[in-house]
């Protein structure tokens, strides 16, 4: 019987770098009867994933089950970090199972989770490191928080409740020190054999995210600033997103050649780390018990705060901070709007 | 001939600017009443105040002034020719001579060379809101850029803040006469009369009058973060920058101003939370029992506003037009800067 296995996990749980990996060793995989549904990038899996969840057999998994009908291969699989969002709804996960039914698939789901305060410490710098906010990390924590976006508890009971689908929940912090593709694959029972075998695999392996680098209080403090200066003189709203992110990648190599930081970007303090525990600590054991009979595995981190007074840092870094930003918020404001721009 | 010497010596932020202009300005009044305020040892830049700068420094670094005419001998000259009962010296720099160690008797010896009798006069103001005022014109007069919590908790333990060890040499002098007058800050009491009260100087119905204080307004807390930003960004640009150069300070003036007409002085910083309001209370307490038993002879009777609402601000918190108000509030007074050191180098 072929098998249809979906990765998918929360949000910043290395789904890039999971699907990078396996397309890398995709004639390995092959070999071993693993036949990736997409070839390209993100947007290709994820469609695939919504024909799947709409009752429609994506185009590459038709030629796929004619083929490896004959072959004899038994697993397709779809690695998608949108799937998760999804699949956090019951008539999604009906639908998923009677795709999985109508076309004689085992369907399995493998689902990467994450401690939230690392999470949502690095969601945060991504939306200051894009320039999309300059709030503060506590009214960050605070909207994350209310929406109840990252609450296992809640988000996957249907999944996890649905007969006809097996799912496989993976810490995401076991990837640390292996080949995150791997680590998926054998989650599904299948051999990580392959994706151990490619050159990106091995260039890869102990890096759990995959991501950049996470930014540090200073530039952290500065792209908060850029953000707040070019909300006031407009540039935000007029502005296309490559502009202010080629701003934002002209302070982050400013702050890398001039060392404006030596530690990373860590907003939380004692009492809001507490409260946000207080908070997620319930659904995740909940969730952890239903997938691995355990409690939940992953502690919270105990780091301390970043904390930053900007005119308190070294003269010399306060006065480069701030030209800076003078520089950035000039070029911006003086070159001419693209044909992009809202 | 002279019969007494008052010394005003502090504290700082308790109303002195106020009182010395206030000196100044009702000098004829005073003159009549057989007051004498020197010309010696005033300060050049506080023209409409008298303010004897110069002879506390005096006391600090002797080998500077050994031939100044600001210095004590100048003073010793001036006062022979003069034959008001009264003369009145002030500075809150005298507090900064006596938080050394022997300070204290320093000023009071200079003092005896000219007279006899000597009245020393300092103003004793309750060390939160003291601290608290202190950081602010630290802050202003773009001497220092770290955080309150920074300065409370580095400097708490100075002799300024410890009216016990600070002002013991002199309250246990019996050659001085002391009078620590209390200082709450009312708008409603004149500091300048207070201290001519203590003095035993009768006004005898007299009205006093005082100018506008157009430059002493104290910054708040969006002027606080502006200014440090300022101060450091000054110091990075110009890693030879001195708050006491002359630019510097002809810079705090017009950065004072700015804040002002940004409306960054309307309203008031308070630096302290409950928590370290409290603990700080707890630090003074039995020192200043023991000075109010010695110099009042009663408990401690100044208010500590220990749960005064904290009234201060981070600057990455605040809205995005305040924000682009410092920045150019910060690059215009930065560029003026160069301008004021040619100016001075040039005159």
């Amino acid at each position: 019987m072929t098998q249809l296995v979906i990765h998918t996990g929360m949000p910043l749980t290395g789904a890039d770098l999971v699907r990078d990996q396996l397309v890398a060793c995709r004639e390995p995989l092959e070999r071993a009867g693993v036949v990736l549904v997409a070839r390209d990038g993100s947007k290709a899996w994820d469609r695939a994933v919504r024909d799947v969840l709409g009752g429609e057999v994506p185009r590459p998994l038709i030629r796929l089950s004619r083929r490896k009908q004959q072959e004899q291969s038994h697993t397709v699989l779809l690695s998608s970090e949108s799937a998760a969002r999804a699949l956090v709804s019951m008539s999604n996960v009906t639908a998923l199972r009677a795709f999985g039914r109508d076309h004689g698939l085992s369907t399995k789901v493998v689902l990467v989770v994450r401690e939230q305060l690392e999470l949502i410490n690095e969601m945060y710098c991504n939306q200051v490191m894009r320039l999309e906010t300059s709030a503060s990390f506590a009214s960050f924590v605070g909207e994350t928080v209310a929406s109840a976006g990252l609450e296992l508890g809640d988000q996957f009971t249907a999944l996890q409740d649905s007969p006809g689908i097996d799912v496989f929940a993976v810490p995401y912090s076991r990837f640390d020190g292996h080949v995150a593709a791997g680590v998926v694959l054998a989650a599904a029972g299948l051999s990580e054999e392959p994706a151990l075998t490619s050159t990106m695999a091995t260039a890869t392996r102990g890096s759990a995210s995959g991501s950049t680098a996470l930014p540090g209080p200073v530039l952290v403090t500065a792209l908060r600033l850029l953000h707040k200066r070019l909300t006031r003189l407009g540039v935000i709203r007029r502005r296309p997103t490559d502009q202010l992110l080629a701003a934002a990648t002209v302070m982050r190599e400013r702050a890398r050649a001039e060392a404006w930081d030596d530690a990373t970007f860590w907003g939380w303090s004692e009492e809001l780390a507490t409260s946000a525990q207080q908070h997620y600590r319930p659904g995740n054991e909940v969730f952890a018990a239903r997938a691995w009979g355990t409690v939940w595995p992953d502690a919270a981190p105990a780091r301390q705060q970043t904390r930053l007074d900007l005119p308190s840092e070294p003269p010399s870094r306060v006065s480069d901070v701030i030209t800076m930003i003078h520089r950035v918020v000039d070029e911006l404001t003086a070159a001419p709007p693209s044909s992009g721009a809202a | 001939m002279v019969e007494r010497l008052l010394i005003h010596a502090g504290a700082p932020k308790t109303a002195t600017t106020f009182i010395q202009r206030g000196l100044q300005s009702n000098s004829e009044l005073l003159a009549e009443l057989g007051v004498y305020l020197p010309v010696t040892g005033r300060l050049e830049l506080e023209p409409n105040a008298v303010s004897h700068h110069h002879l506390a420094w005096a006391l600090i670094s002797p080998g500077s002034y050994r031939r100044s005419p600001q210095g004590w001998p100048a003073l010793a000259e001036e006062l022979s020719h003069v034959d008001a009962p009264v003369v009145i010296l002030s500075s809150e720099a005298f507090s900064r001579v006596a938080s050394k160690s022997d300070g204290a008797a320093l000023v009071a010896d200079a003092a005896h060379e000219l007279c006899p009798s000597v009245t020393i006069a300092y103003f004793v103001r309750n060390q939160l809101s003291l601290m608290n005022s202190l950081y602010g014109q630290r802050v202003k007069s773009l001497r220092m850029v770290e955080s309150f919590d920074y300065h409370t908790d580095n400097r708490r333990s100075r002799r300024l803040f410890d009216y016990e060890a600070l002002l013991k040499p002199w309250y246990t002098d019996a050659s001085v006469d002391f009078q620590g007058v209390p200082f709450a800050g009312d708008r409603d009491v004149d500091p300048l009369e207070e201290l001519l009260r203590a003095a035993g100087i009768d006004l005898g119905g007299r009205v006093l009058t005082h100018e506008a204080d157009d430059v002493n307004s104290s910054l708040g807390p969006v002027g606080i973060e502006a200014a440090r930003l300022l101060g450091s960004y000054l110091r990075g640009v110009f890693p030879d920058f001195d708050s006491e150069e002359l630019a510097a300070k002809r810079l705090y003036r017009l950065s004072s101003s700015r804040a002002q007409t940004n409306g960054w002085c309307d309203e008031s910083f308070w630096g302290w939370t409950p928590k370290t309001a409290q603990e700080t209370v707890e630090y003074f307490s039995a020192a200043n029992a023991r000075f109010a038993r010695d110099v009042w002879g009663s408990d401690w009777m100044l208010p500590m506003p220990v749960d005064r609402e904290t009234s201060a601000v981070r600057l990455l918190d605040l809205d995005p037009p305040t924000i682009e108000r410092i920045q150019r509030y910060v690059f215009s007074l930065a560029n003026r800067f160069s301008g004021l050191r040619a100016e001075v180098i040039a005159s």
